[in-house]
C-alpha cells in the first residue's frame, strides 16, 4: 500500500461519508457542514488525479458556495418555532432503496467494463498518465503537459490553443474552447443579473384581502389572500406576526437594502395590513 | 502643408461652410425668435468666410503656379483626388472627390462673392420678414385685407446657404455622378427659394414649374450618364490616381465607333462590341438636355421668367448669376464627350434662345422680367460660344455676366425696395434724382451687358469698354472664325450680331425707362430714397467688378485664368469631322486674327441698338407705340412670350388633363361597377364559406379541443406538484431503463 | 487505485445526492443534493481525464461543470429566497401552486 493508495483511501472514505451524512442528517446546518467535508475531500481526490487547478477551484468555488448555503440555512431557519421538515417514512425507505439500487447498478457497470483495455487501446503511444507528457520542450505553451501543472494547459485551451497528441504521439495544437469560454462568461453574467433580479425585494401593495381572487386548499394558503398582480406575492394574514416581520425584513431587503427604495414603510404597511385583519 | 493641400483644404472648408451655416440656422430656429437677426448674421458670416477662403486659395494658386499669361503657355495644373468611394462594382467605382483647376478657383471666388453680396443685401431687403406676423400685400383675404403669416427670415437664409453649398459642390466635383447630386440639390434649393412666398399662387406655380422643367432636362442628363457609363465605363471627368477618365475613354469609344458602318443604328454589338456613333452623339445630347433645362434654354426656357416670383436677391444669386450658369458650366466641362453634331445642336439652341430672349426682353413690362429674359438670352450666347468651339470665351462671358447681371438684379432690387414693391415699368420712371447711386451703378451694369465701348480710344493700353464688351467680343470672334471655316453656318453669325444689337436696345431701354425722364411717373415716387449700406455696398462692389474685371480682354488675367483650365479638348482645333457632316474647328490663332473685325461689327451693331433705344425712350423722337405697331406681329408674339407657355399648355398639359378626365370617367363608369360586382360576388362566396366554417370545421376543431381537454383533465391526476416525487420518479426510471438495457443488451461483458 | 475506484466513489456521491434530492423537504437540502450530483459528475470527468485519452479536455469540462454549479447555486439561492418570500417557508412540498 503506497502513500498514494493510502491517501486515496482516506479521501474516498471522507468523500463518501460526507455525502451519505448529508443525505442522512436532518438539520440543515449540519448538512452544510457535511457537504463541506465531502467537497473538500473530493478536491483531495482531484489532487490525486493530477488536476491541481481543478482541485483549487473546487476548494474555492464549492467550499465558498457551501459556506454561503450554510449562512442562508441559518438565516432561513433561525427564529421562531416551526415544524420539523422531516420526510415521511415511506418516502425515505423508497428513496434509500432506489439510491442503493442505483449504486449497485453503477458498480455493476463499472465492474463490467474492461477499463485497462480501453485505456491502452485509446492511447497507444501515450506515455504513462493520460495528460502527462515528457515533451514539454515541444509544447507550444510553456509548461503545458508537464506533470501536475494543468494551469497553463487549461488557460491556453480556454483562450483557444489546445496542445494534444496526435496518433504518432506528436504534440499538436488543436482547436481550443474559446467559444464555450465566452458563452460561459455571458452565462455567468446572465446568472448574476437574473439572481439579483429574483432575489430583489419586491414592492407590495398594502391591499386588503378582498382585492384579489380568493384561493383555498393548501394549508399554507388557507384563508383569504391578497393578490398583488405586480409582484405576484401573497399577503397572508394568517401567518404569524414574527414570521411576517421576518418576511417583511427580507422582502424589503433588511439584509439586502440596495434593492429596496422604500424600506421602512413597506414593513409598516405589511404589518398594519396583517394586523388589520386577523385570522 | 504644401500649397496644394492648402488649396484643397481651403476650398473644401469654403464648400462646407454654407452648409454649416444652414444647419446652424436650422438649429437656431429652435431657440431664437423670429424677430432675431441672428440667422442673417450667421449666414453672412459663413459665406463671407467661405469667400475669404476661396480668395486665399486663389492667391495661393496664383503664387505657386506658373505666372505666364497669354496664349503661349497654358500650363495644365489640376488637383484631382478622392475623398471616399461611394460604391464599387468590380472595376466600376463611384468615388466622391474633388477636381480643382483655375476654372474651379474662379468659379469658387465668383459664387462666394456674389453669394456674400446677396446675403448682405438680404439683411435689409428681407428685414421685414423678421416679425411674428408678416403682412403679405400681394395677397388678399376674403375682405381684401392683406394676409398675415409668420416671418421666414431664418428659412430664407437657410435655403440660401443650402443653395451656395450645392453650387460650390457642382464646381468642386470631379465626376458626373457627383455633379448630378449637387445639380439636383441646386434645383431643390431653387425650388425652395422661388416658392419662398408660398402663400402666393403664382409663386407656388412658378416653383413647381421650375422644378418640373428641370426634371425634363434631368431625364436627358441621366440618360446621357447611363450611356456614358455603359460605353465608357466611367463617369469621372478628370483622371484621378491613374483611373481613366471620360476624355480618354470616350475618345477610344469614338474611334471604335468609327469602324462601325454608318447605317448601323443597333446600338452596341452583342453588348461587348463598340458603341454606335449615334449612341455616343445621344450621350452628349442627353447631357446637353440637362444643361438646357438648368440654363433655361429653348425649348425649356419658360420657367426662368416665372422664377422671378422669388425675392429679388434670390433672382440675383440663383436665377441670373450662378444656378443657371451651372448649365453652361457643365456644358463646358463635358465638352470632351460632345461630338460635332451635339455641339452644332448646342450652337443652334444657343442662337434660338439668344434671339427669343432678346425679343421678349425688348417688350417685357415687368422690371425683373426684362432682366430674366436678358439672362436667358445671354446664356444662349454662352452656349453658342461653346457650340462653336470658343470654349474659354463662353466661360469668360459666364464670369463677367455673373458680375453685371447680379449687379443689375440687385439694382432692380434696390429700386423695388425703394418704391415699395412696384415692378411695372409703365409706373416707374424718373428715379435718377432720388436714387443716384442705383442709377449710376445700374448704368455701368447696362453698359457692360450691352457690350458698348468707345472705339479706337485707349487709356493705358486698355480699350474703353466694360467687362461685357470684352467677353461678348470673344464669343463673336469665335463665332466668326467658325463661320469663316464653315460658311454654311452663316446663320450663327447673323444671329449673334442681331443679338448684340437687341441686347443693347433692351438694356438701354430698361435704364432709360427707369431713370431717364425728369418727372416721376407716379407722385408717390417723390419721397423715395436710397436704401441703407447693406444694399448700396454690394452694388458698388459689383459695379467695380462689372466695369473692370475683364481688363485686358482676352489677354487679361481673368480670361487667362479661365483658359488655363482648357485642358484636353479633343475636336477643337483639330478639325474632327462628324459622321453626318464635316465641321472645321477654328483654332485660337484664327480667332485672334479676326478679333478686330468681329469687334468692330459687334460694336457697330450694339451702338445701332443703343441709338434706337435712345431715340425711342430717351429723346422720344420715335414713338414707341408706332414702333410696336410697325412690328405688330413680332411685338405681339414677343409680348405673349412666343406662345410657348400656351403651346406647352395646349400640347402637353391639356392632353394629359383630357386623358386624365377620360380615364377618370372610365374608372367611374366601367371599372367601378366591375369592382362592385366582384365585391358582391365575394360577399356571397364568403357567406357560404362562413357556413362551411361554422358547420363543419368549427365542429371538428371543437370536438378535438374537447377531447384534448378531457384527456388532460384525466392525466392531471398524475401530477402531484411535488418536486421530490418527480425526482424520485426520474431516478426510478433511470434504474428501470438501465435494468432493461442490461437484460437485453447483446454481448454483455 | 484505478479508474474503477474513482468511479465507485463518484457513484456513491451521485446516489447520496439523489437521495438528498428525493428526501429533503428543505429547499436548501435539495440544493445540496444537486451540488453533490454535480460534484460526482465532476469527479468522473477528472478521473477519465487522468486515465484515458480524454486528456486536458476532461478537466476543461469539469471546469465548466464547476462554473455551471456556481451559477446554479446562485440562481437556486435566489429562487429559494423568493420562494420563502412567497410562501413564508422553505418546504418544497408547499410549492405546488402550478398544479392548480
Amino acid at each position: 500500500m503506497t502513500v498514494l493508495q493510502f491517501l486515496f483511501g482516506v479521501f474516498a472514505t471522507t468523500t463518501c461519508l460526507g455525502a451519505i451524512m448529508v443525505a442522512v442528517t436532518q438539520n440543515i446546518v449540519r448538512m452544510a457542514f457535511w457537504l463541506m467535508v465531502s467537497v473538500a475531500s473530493a478536491s483531495g481526490l482531484f489532487f490525486l488525479l493530477h488536476a491541481d487547478f481543478l482541485a483549487a477551484a473546487q476548494l474555492l468555488v464549492y467550499l465558498g458556495g457551501t459556506v454561503v448555503i450554510l449562512v442562508f440555512g441559518v438565516m432561513l431557519t433561525a427564529g421562531g418555532r416551526r415544524q420539523p421538515l422531516t420526510p415521511k417514512g415511506g418516502e425515505t425507505i423508497l428513496a434509500v432503496s432506489l439510491a442503493l439500487a442505483l449504486v449497485a447498478l453503477l458498480m455493476f457497470t463499472v465492474g463490467s467494463v474492461d477499463w485497462e483495455r480501453l485505456q491502452t487501446a485509446s492511447q497507444p503511444t501515450m506515455p504513462e498518465g493520460g495528460l502527462v507528457a515528457t515533451t514539454s520542450d515541444r509544447s507550444p505553451v510553456a509548461g503545458a503537459g508537464r506533470l501536475g501543472d494543468t494551469g497553463h494547459a487549461l488557460g491556453s485551451a480556454m483562450i483557444g490553443f489546445r496542445p494534444r497528441f496526435d496518433g504518432e504521439g506528436r504534440l499538436e495544437l488543436g482547436t481550443g474552447y474559446l467559444l464555450p469560454f465566452e458563452i460561459i462568461s455571458v452565462h455567468l453574467l446572465v446568472v448574476l443579473i437574473g439572481a439579483a433580479y429574483l432575489a430583489r425585494a419586491k414592492r407590495q401593495i398594502p391591499g386588503g384581502p378582498n382585492v384579489g381572487r380568493t384561493n383555498g386548499g393548501s394549508p399554507m394558503t388557507r384563508g383569504p389572500l391578497a393578490w398583488d398582480p405586480d409582484s405576484a406575492q401573497y399577503n397572508d394574514p394568517s401567518a404569524q406576526s414574527v414570521e411576517q416581520a421576518l418576511a417583511g425584513n427580507l422582502a424589503s431587503g433588511g439584509g439586502f437594502s440596495a434593492f429596496s427604495p422604500e424600506e421602512p414603510t413597506s414593513i409598516e404597511t405589511r404589518q398594519t395590513a396583517g394586523e388589520g385583519r386577523p385570522a | 502643408m504644401t500649397a496644394d493641400s492648402l488649396i484643397i483644404a481651403c476650398l473644401t472648408t469654403a464648400w462646407l461652410l454654407p452648409l454649416f451655416g444652414t444647419v446652424a440656422i436650422s438649429l437656431l430656429r429652435l431657440r431664437a425668435s423670429r424677430l432675431s437677426g441672428l440667422p442673417g448674421v450667421v449666414g453672412v458670416g459663413c459665406v463671407t468666410a467661405a469667400w475669404g477662403l476661396a480668395c486665399l486659395a486663389g492667391i495661393v494658386w496664383l503664387a505657386t503656379g506658373s505666372s505666364e499669361v497669354g496664349h503661349e503657355v497654358l500650363e495644365q495644373r489640376r488637383l484631382v483626388g478622392d475623398w471616399y468611394t461611394l460604391a464599387s462594382f468590380g472595376a466600376l467605382k463611384f468615388p466622391l472627390g474633388y477636381a480643382i483647376d483655375s476654372l474651379t478657383i474662379v468659379m469658387f471666388a465668383l459664387v462666394t462673392l456674389i453669394s456674400t453680396a446677396v446675403h448682405l443685401y438680404s439683411l435689409v431687403y428681407l428685414a421685414d420678414e423678421r416679425t411674428e406676423c408678416y403682412l403679405d400685400h400681394h395677397l388678399h383675404g376674403p375682405k381684401g385685407e392683406p394676409v398675415e403669416r409668420p416671418g421666414r427670415f431664418g428659412h430664407f437664409y437657410a435655403a440660401l446657404g443650402l443653395f451656395t453649398f450645392a453650387m460650390l459642390g457642382i464646381v468642386l466635383a470631379h465626376g458626373l455622378l457627383q455633379i448630378f447630386v449637387f445639380w439636383e440639390l441646386v434645383g431643390f434649393s431653387s425650388y425652395l427659394l422661388i416658392g419662398f412666398y408660398q402663400e402666393r399662387w403664382a409663386a407656388r406655380q412658378a416653383s413647381f414649374k421650375a422644378f418640373l422643367m428641370n426634371r425634363v432636362g434631368d431625364v436627358g442628363f441621366v440618360l446621357g450618364m447611363t450611356i456614358l457609363l455603359a460605353t465608357c465605363g466611367t463617369l469621372l471627368l478628370f483622371p484621378s490616381h491613374g483611373a481613366p477618365a471620360l476624355p480618354e475613354t470616350f475618345a477610344a469609344a469614338v474611334d471604335a465607333a468609327q469602324s462601325v458602318p454608318a447605317d448601323d443604328f443597333s446600338g452596341t454589338h452583342g453588348m461587348s462590341g463598340p458603341a454606335s456613333y449615334t449612341l455616343l452623339v445621344a450621350a452628349g445630347l442627353g447631357l446637353l438636355a440637362g444643361c438646357v433645362g438648368k440654363s433655361a434654354q429653348f425649348p425649356l426656357h419658360t420657367w426662368l421668367v416665372d422664377a422671378m416670383e422669388g425675392p429679388t436677391p434670390v433672382s440675383a444669386l440663383v436665377h441670373s448669376a450662378t444656378m443657371v450658369a451651372a448649365g453652361v458650366y457643365l456644358a463646358a466641362r463635358v465638352v470632351p464627350v460632345l461630338l460635332p453634331e451635339a455641339l452644332l445642336v448646342l450652337a443652334y439652341v444657343g442662337i434660338t434662345t439668344l434671339l427669343l430672349g432678346a425679343s421678349m426682353a425688348l417688350v417685357a413690362r415687368d422690371l425683373k422680367q426684362v432682366l430674366a429674359h436678358s439672362t436667358i438670352s445671354q446664356l444662349g450666347m454662352m452656349l453658342l460660344g461653346i457650340g462653336v468651339g470658343a470654349w474659354e470665351a463662353a466661360l469668360f462671358h459666364l464670369v463677367t455676366h455673373a458680375f453685371f447681371k447680379s449687379l443689375l438684379f440687385l439694382g432692380a432690387g434696390s429700386v423695388i425696395y425703394a418704391v415699395h414693391h412696384e415692378q411695372d415699368l409703365d409706373r416707374l420712371g424718373g428715379l435718377r434724382p432720388r436714387l443716384p447711386l442705383t442709377a449710376f451703378t445700374m448704368l455701368i451694369g447696362v453698359l457692360a451687358l450691352s457690350g458698348l465701348a468707345v472705339p479706337y480710344v485707349t487709356i493705358f493700353g486698355e480699350s474703353l469698354g466694360f467687362s461685357g464688351f470684352h467677353s461678348k467680343d470673344a464669343i463673336v470672334s469665335g463665332t466668326m472664325a467658325f463661320v469663316l471655316k464653315n460658311p454654311q453656318h452663316l446663320l450663327l453669325l447673323v444671329a449673334v450680331i442681331l443679338g448684340a444689337c437687341l441686347t443693347a436696345a433692351y438694356s438701354l431701354r430698361l435704364w432709360l425707362r427707369l431713370f431717364a425722364s425728369e418727372t416721376p411717373a407716379h407722385l408717390s415716387m417723390l419721397k423715395i430714397h436710397e436704401g441703407p449700406w447693406p444694399i448700396t455696398l454690394p452694388l458698388v462692389v459689383l459695379a467695380v467688378l462689372a466695369a473692370f474685371s475683364a481688363l485686358g480682354g482676352e489677354g487679361g488675367w481673368l480670361s487667362s485664368l479661365v483658359q488655363q483650365s482648357a485642358g484636353l479638348m479633343p475636336g477643337f482645333g483639330s478639325g474632327t469631322a462628324g459622321r453626318t457632316f464635316v465641321v472645321q474647328w477654328a483654332d485660337p490663332e484664327a480667332r485672334h486674327a479676326i478679333h478686330g473685325t468681329a469687334g468692330a461689327i459687334t460694336l457697330t451693331a450694339a451702338w445701332l441698338g443703343a441709338l434706337i433705344a435712345w431715340a425711342v425712350y430717351g429723346q422720344r423722337i420715335i414713338s414707341a407705340a408706332d414702333l410696336s405697331r410697325q412690328f405688330g406681329a413680332i411685338t405681339h408674339l414677343a409680348t405673349a412670350r412666343w406662345y410657348f407657355d400656351r403651346l406647352y399648355r395646349m400640347f402637353l398639359v391639356q392632353p394629359v388633363l383630357v386623358l386624365a378626365g377620360h380615364v377618370g370617367r372610365m374608372d367611374k363608369w366601367i371599372l367601378d361597377p366591375l369592382i362592385d360586382a366582384g365585391a358582391a360576388f365575394s360577399v356571397r362566396v364568403s357567406a357560404w364559406s362562413r357556413w362551411c366554417d361554422e358547420g363543419i370545421i368549427d365542429k371538428l376543431v371543437d370536438g378535438f379541443g374537447r377531447g384534448v381537454w378531457s384527456s388532460g383533465l384525466s392525466l392531471r391526476k398524475a401530477q402531484t406538484g411535488h418536486i421530490r416525487q418527480y425526482v424520485l420518479l426520474a431516478a426510478a426510471a433511470v434504474v428501470v431503463l438501465f435494468l432493461l438495457l442490461f437484460a437485453w443488451m447483446p454481448g454483455g461483458k | 487505485m484505478t479508474l474503477g475506484a474513482y468511479l465507485t466513489v463518484a457513484a456513491v456521491l451521485f446516489a447520496a445526492g439523489l437521495t438528498c434530492m428525493m428526501t429533503k423537504r428543505h429547499a436548501l437540502g435539495v440544493l445540496m443534493g444537486v451540488e453533490l450530483v454535480l460534484n460526482s459528475a465532476c469527479l468522473n470527468l477528472v478521473a477519465f481525464a487522468r486515465y484515458t485519452a480524454l486528456g486536458i479536455d476532461g478537466q476543461i469540462f469539469a471546469l465548466f461543470v464547476i462554473v455551471i454549479a456556481a451559477a446554479e447555486a446562485a440562481v437556486a439561492l435566489a429562487i429559494a429566497l423568493n420562494y420563502y418570500n412567497n410562501f413564508l417557508t422553505v418546504d418544497v412540498d408547499r410549492g405546488d401552486e402550478l398544479k392548480r
